[in-house]
């Protein structure tokens, strides 16, 4: 598995939501970088948040009870992208 | 040497912090909100939207909206909510940011509006709203504190009275937000609108508009807001659904500061000290002979905002002699007409003094000390 590929893309509901999921990660200080959304995964230019695959558990519990609306997390296997988790939150 | 006595025009001083952070965002801060990777402006506003909930009980600070000033606010709200035949509720202490917009409204979409009349003091009694509220209506919209005479009202009465008559209730806190305490949940509040440059101790050109869960309006500008820029139409999301257009963040950088030196502080602080204020400037002033002070008698629920005047005496005369003797202050009507009318110093209005948690308390003394020879001199 190359960089890329240890590497995860999610989405938010809202720029608000990414703002508010990048406070948390930085409390956490967990590793991360806010990102243009990768054009194939949507065409409204908005912003995605990127951390590494192995944090993706431990920031989902971080975001879960504070109702944040992920829209869907994604990795590219084989230069294509895939969810890995489908959208939470509410 | 000036001294500044229109803090409720806008506040001076600034607090230090807010000069740090305005200065630091001008020099230092690169990009555009919303429309540049690395996002430092967009967590810099963030920040700004974060103190403001905290200072007000907003859960969701998405849901405070960011706007120019309080009158962009108010035509916001106001514009984004009323509908053809809605019945307002509204007082006679408005400023004319408030009135205006109900006025036009009245014409364009047919509202009626009802104004429940302060008393000769400037004050609001909630059961005269519960009164206007036998027949059914729409919203409540009204000031927290007067712009004119400093007259604050207890709003969480309002609030409750406004939710058992299943009406919306809108603050206008221009005056009040940075020294009475105000807690959007516990006083019911559904729809607020303030300025930022006023008690809040940010910079002008900002201002807020909250909006309760649940409360959903129409956006009233239109116009790219870095996101969804496929799409034709105003996102749905809060708050880029109101704030298309560039916003003053190097101003919303200053007022997150303010707010933080506020929460710092601590609001009652700020309270306490600024009725201590009004309570001194009060004394002072009645100790003048021939100086008439309108609104609040007891200085208890007053902010230190004060209407004076020299009976039978144009007020213009008055404000000029002050201005001449190095004291700012604001003369006529402050955009409150019927304010005026209600504490009975229309049409003339009045030379309004006003001062803030930031003035110097030397220059009180001083003002009491070139007042009395203002006043001195006009009689002679
Ligand atoms: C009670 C009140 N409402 C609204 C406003 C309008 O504020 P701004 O000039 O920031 O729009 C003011 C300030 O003059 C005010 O005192």
């Amino acid at each position: 598995m190359n960089t890329v590929e240890a590497m995860a893309v999610v989405l938010f509901e809202s720029v608000h939501d990414s703002l508010r999921a990048e406070d948390i990660l930085e409390r956490a200080r967990l590793t991360y970088r806010a990102i243009v959304k990768p054009r194939e995964l949507g065409s409204d230019c908005g912003v995605a948040i990127r951390l590494k695959i192995e944090d993706i558990p431990f920031f989902m519990d971080l975001v879960s009870d504070r109702s944040i609306q992920v829209k869907g997390i994604f990795h590219q296997v084989d230069g294509e992208w895939r969810q890995m988790q489908p959208p939470v939150g509410g | 040497m000036t001294l500044y006595f229109d803090s409720a025009a806008t506040s001076f001083p600034k607090p230090p912090p807010v000069i740090e952070a305005v200065t630091a965002a001008l020099s230092s801060l690169m990009g555009n909100p919303g429309r540049s990777p690395g996002r430092a402006v967009e967590r810099e506003l963030f920040r700004t939207r974060e103190a403001i909930a905290a200072l007000f009980g907003i859960r969701q600070s998405a849901r405070i909206v960011f706007t120019l000033n309080a009158t962009s606010a108010i035509n916001m709200a106001l514009f984004g909510l009323l509908r053809e035949g809605d019945r307002v509720i509204t007082t006679s202490m408005e400023h004319n940011a408030v009135v205006r917009p109900l006025v036009r409204l009245r014409e364009t979409r047919g509202i009626s509006v009802e104004i429940v009349r302060g008393s000769d003091e400037g004050f609001i009694d909630p059961s005269d709203i519960a009164r206007a509220l036998d027949r059914p209506a729409r919203l409540i919209v009204m000031n927290h504190a007067s712009n004119v005479c400093g007259a604050w009202n207890e709003i969480a009465e309002v609030g409750r009275i406004a939710h058992e008559h299943d009406c919306l209730f809108m603050l206008d806190a221009s005056q009040s937000a940075g020294v009475i305490p105000i807690d959007v949940e516990r006083d019911r509040i559904d729809l607020m609108a303030c300025s930022g440059h006023k008690n809040l101790l940010g910079p002008s050109g900002t201002g807020i508009c909250y909006l309760a869960p649940g409360i959903d309006i129409d956006p009233l500008i239109f116009g790219g807001t870095g996101s969804a820029s496929d799409r034709e139409t105003m996102p749905e999301v809060l708050p880029e659904r109101f704030e298309a257009g560039t916003l003053n963040f190097h101003g919303l950088i200053g007022l997150g500061a303010a707010a933080r030196f506020i929460m710092e502080t601590g609001i009652q602080t700020i309270f306490d000290a600024e009725i201590a204020l009004a309570k001194e400037m009060r004394d002072r002033f009645s100790m003048i002979g021939g100086l008439e002070i309108a609104g609040p008698v007891s200085s208890g629920n007053r902010l230190p905002v004060f209407p004076i005047r020299c009976p039978g005496q144009d007020p213009a005369m008055l404000g000029n002699l002050l201005d001449e003797l190095g004291i700012m202050t604001r003369t006529g009507l402050h955009c409150a007409p019927w304010a005026h009318r209600t504490i009975g110093t229309y049409p003339l209005g009045a030379v309004r003094i006003s001062a803030g948690f930031l003035t110097p308390p030397e220059h009180i003394e001083m003002l009491g000390r070139t007042l009395e020879t203002a006043v001195e001199r006009l009689r002679a």
